[in-house]
């Protein structure tokens, strides 16, 4: 299915607000809890594990950081965003790079964008879908606006760490006849092994 | 002064998180932000043991950079550091030389080991 042949733009879809084709919500709530979980899984991996549970949402005004990478396809487009507050980049920051410069986060923020992206595409691999992504770009300030993801399905994903609130937004467009399985026959299993020497 | 690692990756944070592991392991460290950077810093410095490349750059990404060093009479080893898992891309970057794959996140101690083994090697 070609980009041209998918529904009209009808400005701001919320997948909980409007039930949309089936195959595509499916695909949605499907990716949307593989980014649930990779991000949970990449928090950990940085020290900074979900410690409570957190009312889904955008972040509220502050000082942030943020970044977004975009993925697209043959049968699925869309971006990632990351937010979280410059104290917790700097938590981070410190156990890892140990450089703690505005601009040094803000490749931070892009970098974790990069590898949660980089996670989710690993995984829809395994479910027959074949993303490519761009890379990363990043945002600093107090007056962050992200834009409206028009006809995309969008959600926000929260959590809680012990160095503040992560916050990520996964906007997609889904080809209404994909069907993401492991049974798919463009199914690929994705290396996970952390190091592979030949 | 221990062996030259060549860490190329358009993000600081890698190179930094990279560059501290190997730096700490005795490796004298060299940085390059994509594959045209890594070409030209390599002819001003041929004496480099092992490069540490990952895929996703701007200007030349890794896999056209290790095909173009593919080219070259003597080279590196290659360690490609990336997000990707595709087979496929794995298998083109072995069909060009790559001697290993490791996918982001990286532990520190697992990029030290592989980076003694690799610039090791004869």
């Amino acid at each position: 299915m070609l980009k041209g042949q998918w529904p009209a733009r009808r400005g701001l879809r919320s997948v909980e607000n409007e039930p949309f084709f089936g195959s595509v919500n499916e695909a949605f709530e499907t990716t949307s809890g593989l980014v649930r979980e990779e991000l949970a899984e990449l928090l950990a991996r940085f020290g900074a594990p979900s410690t409570t549970p957190m009312a889904d949402g955008p972040p509220e005004r502050g000082r942030w950081i943020m970044s977004s990478i975009g993925c697209s396809g043959h049968e699925a487009r869309g971006a990632l965003t990351l937010v979280a507050s410059p104290a917790f980049w700097r938590a981070i920051a410190d156990r890892s790079s140990g450089a703690s410069s505005d601009a040094m986060l803000s490749d931070l923020a892009g970098e974790m964008a990069n590898m949660l992206m980089g996670r989710v595409r690993n995984r829809l691999l395994a479910l027959g879908l074949e993303i490519h992504q761009a890379t990363p770009t990043c945002a600093f300030g107090d007056a962050i606006v992200l834009s409206d993801p028009g006809d995309a399905h969008t959600r926000w994903l929260s959590f809680v760490t012990r160095g503040g609130a992560v916050h990520a937004r996964l906007d997609a467009f889904f080809s209404p006849d994909l069907v993401l399985s492991t049974a798919s026959e463009r199914a690929v299993q994705a290396c996970d092994t952390e190091l592979v020497l030949f | 002064m221990g062996d030259v690692v060549m860490v190329v990756d358009d993000s600081a944070t890698v190179r930094s998180q990279a560059g501290r592991a190997l730096a700490g392991a005795g490796f004298s460290v060299l940085e390059a932000t994509d594959g045209v950077d890594a070409l030209e810093k390599l002819k001003a410095t041929p004496k480099v043991a092992l490069i540490v490349c990952d895929v996703n750059m701007p200007r030349m990404n890794g896999i056209e950079f290790i095909e173009s060093l593919a080219k070259e009479a003597s080279r590196p080893p290659v360690l490609m550091l990336t997000t990707e898992g595709h087979p496929q891309l794995i298998q083109r970057a072995k069909s060009f030389g790559a001697k290993g794959w490791m996918i982001k996140p990286f532990k520190p101690e697992l990029l030290v080991a592989a980076a003694r083994k690799l610039a090791a090697a004869p």
